[in-house]
Formats: C-alpha cells, sequence, structure tokens
C-alpha cells in the first residue's frame, strides 16, 4: 500500500494544476447545469440573462481550467510514464479527458447562440437545453475520471 | 478499502468546490430570484460534500498505516476545513437571508476566504507537509 503514498516532490506541481484544474472545470460545468436548468423555467429577458450567464461561466471558466486540468495532466504523465505500458486508468483519463474538453466547448458555443437568440426575443431555448444535456454528460465523465483516477483500475 | 475511501474522499472535495462555484455563481449573479432555486441545490449539497471530505479523509488517515490524525499536515487540513465550514455556513445562511427578502448579499470577503481554505487544503493534500 505504502508505494502508491509516495511521489517524488518534483511531481507536486504538475498535480496541483491536474486536480485544481479539473475541480474548476467541474465547479463551472456543473454551475453552468444548475443555471441553465433554471432557465428552462424562466421567461423573457429573465431566461436570456440566465442563459448568457451560463455562456459567460462556461467561456471564463471552464475552458480556461479544462486547458489547466489537461495540460496538469500531460505534464505529470511526462513525469511518470514512458509512453509504453499505460495503466488502464491512464487510458480511462485519455478516453475521457477529450471527448469531455469537446462536449464543453460544444455546449459553450450553444449557450452563445442561445442567448443571442432568446435575446433578440427569437427562440433559443431548445439551443440551451441541448448544451444543458451536453454539459451535464460532460458532468457525468467527470465523475468516471475521479473515480479512475482515485481507484487506478489496472 | 483504500481505493474506495480515497474516491469517496475526492468526490466530496469535487462536491464541495462544485458548491462554491454555485455560492460565486450566486454572488456574481446579484439578482435575489436566482438565489432560491440555485440555493435549494447548493445548500444540501455544500453540506454533504464538506462532511465526506472531512469523515472519509478521517478515516482514511485510521486506514493508511503511514498515516495519523495527529499528523502535521492533517492537523493543518482539519483546522483549514474548519475555516471553510465556519464561511461556508455564513455564505448558506446569508444566501437564505437574501432569497428570503431579508439582510444583504454575503460578503465578497467571505467567498474569498472560503475558496481560499479549500484552496490551501489541496495544496496541503498534494504536498502533505511533515509526512
Amino acid at each position: 500500500m505504502t508505494y502508491l503514498l509516495i511521489r517524488p516532490d518534483s511531481w507536486n506541481f504538475p498535480l496541483f494544476v491536474h486536480v485544481a484544474g479539473a475541480m474548476v472545470v467541474t465547479a463551472a460545468v456543473f454551475a453552468s447545469v444548475a443555471v441553465l436548468i433554471l432557465a428552462w423555467r424562466a421567461t423573457g429577458e429573465q431566461r436570456a440573462a440566465l442563459t448568457r450567464f451560463a455562456f459567460r461561466t462556461l467561456l471564463f471558466v471552464g475552458i480556461p481550467a479544462w486547458f489547466a486540468m489537461r495540460i496538469g495532466a500531460e505534464w505529470i504523465y511526462s513525469k511518470e510514464y514512458s509512453g509504453d505500458n499505460d495503466p488502464t486508468w491512464v487510458g480511462v483519463g485519455y478516453a475521457i479527458a477529450e471527448p469531455s474538453g469537446i462536449l464543453i466547448l460544444i455546449a459553450t458555443i450553444l449557450t452563445w447562440l442561445g442567448a443571442r437568440r432568446l435575446r433578440g426575443g427569437d427562440r433559443g431555448g431548445g439551443l440551451a437545453k441541448a448544451a444543458t444535456v451536453l454539459a451535464t454528460i460532460a458532468v457525468a465523465f467527470f465523475i468516471v475520471a475521479i473515480w479512475a483516477m482515485t481507484t487506478k483500475p489496472s | 478499502m483504500y481505493e474506495t475511501l480515497l474516491f469517496l474522499h475526492v468526490l466530496g472535495a469535487f462536491l464541495l468546490v462544485s458548491m462554491l462555484g454555485l455560492y460565486w455563481a450566486m454572488y456574481a449573479a446579484g439578482a435575489p430570484g436566482w438565489i432560491g432555486p440555485l440555493g435549494n441545490v447548493a445548500f444540501p449539497l455544500w453540506g454533504l460534500g464538506s462532511v465526506a471530505v472531512l469523515v472519509f479523509g478521517i478515516w482514511l488517515s485510521f486506514d493508511v498505516s503511514t498515516y495519523n490524525p495527529w499528523d502535521g499536515w492533517i492537523v493543518i487540513a482539519i483546522v483549514l476545513w474548519l475555516v471553510q465550514g465556519a464561511f461556508g455556513s455564513k455564505l448558506s445562511q446569508g444566501y437564505k437571508n437574501l432569497a428570503g427578502g431579508g439582510g444583504a448579499r454575503p460578503a465578497l470577503s467571505a467567498h474569498l476566504i472560503a475558496s481560499g481554505a479549500v484552496l490551501l487544503l489541496l495544496v496541503d493534500m498534494i504536498w502533505k507537509p511533515g509526512a
């Protein structure tokens, strides 16, 4: 057991960047989902304002934090593994990281388009609802990633 | 057992940070109409995340033979947890009052202190000073 708990000091900062980025991106996407669900029940200008708020949260917090998470992951991977014989949990991380980033990117674009249409009085609620679904899937991906990173299935 | 405890401990930490994110969203939104519904999600889940972090963290300190609950970095973590708990409670109470039509928006300093304590908790968990 003890070997799992000891790591060189030089790994700490990359790990910090990775975990902090992952926490912030999860928080940003979760907050966006909560605000977008609230927008479903709102009407008029309030609906547009909530959708705009979710868009800004994803754009200014979610996407930069995703990059911090991803850069931190690659940084610590380069220290810990050589590219051969990656354990399964590293593969799970890779399998989740890029798709979650694409989901966040598409959700950001949809909320932007939705907010623009709602502000103009046009129908944009459908786009915001689609963004909510994609962002919720991203949160589910993050939970799977947390499970893989902590239990490290081999 | 170790892996399960670590998963629940870290999941609690992610939940806690996500709810602090919702408090920041409530602060940035500044619209009392949003606070009630967002608060209905944030208040119980912030409490759940906080309790999970502490309970599974202490359980881990007993489960892992090289850790003890009185190790310096674990004591630091408990103190930081208390700080985030105190200011997180202040945020919960403040937003509950605001949603109920009374009181002012919780201060920026309360958000910063609660978030700063959680950030230091993460630093403490990764560097484990003295371990």
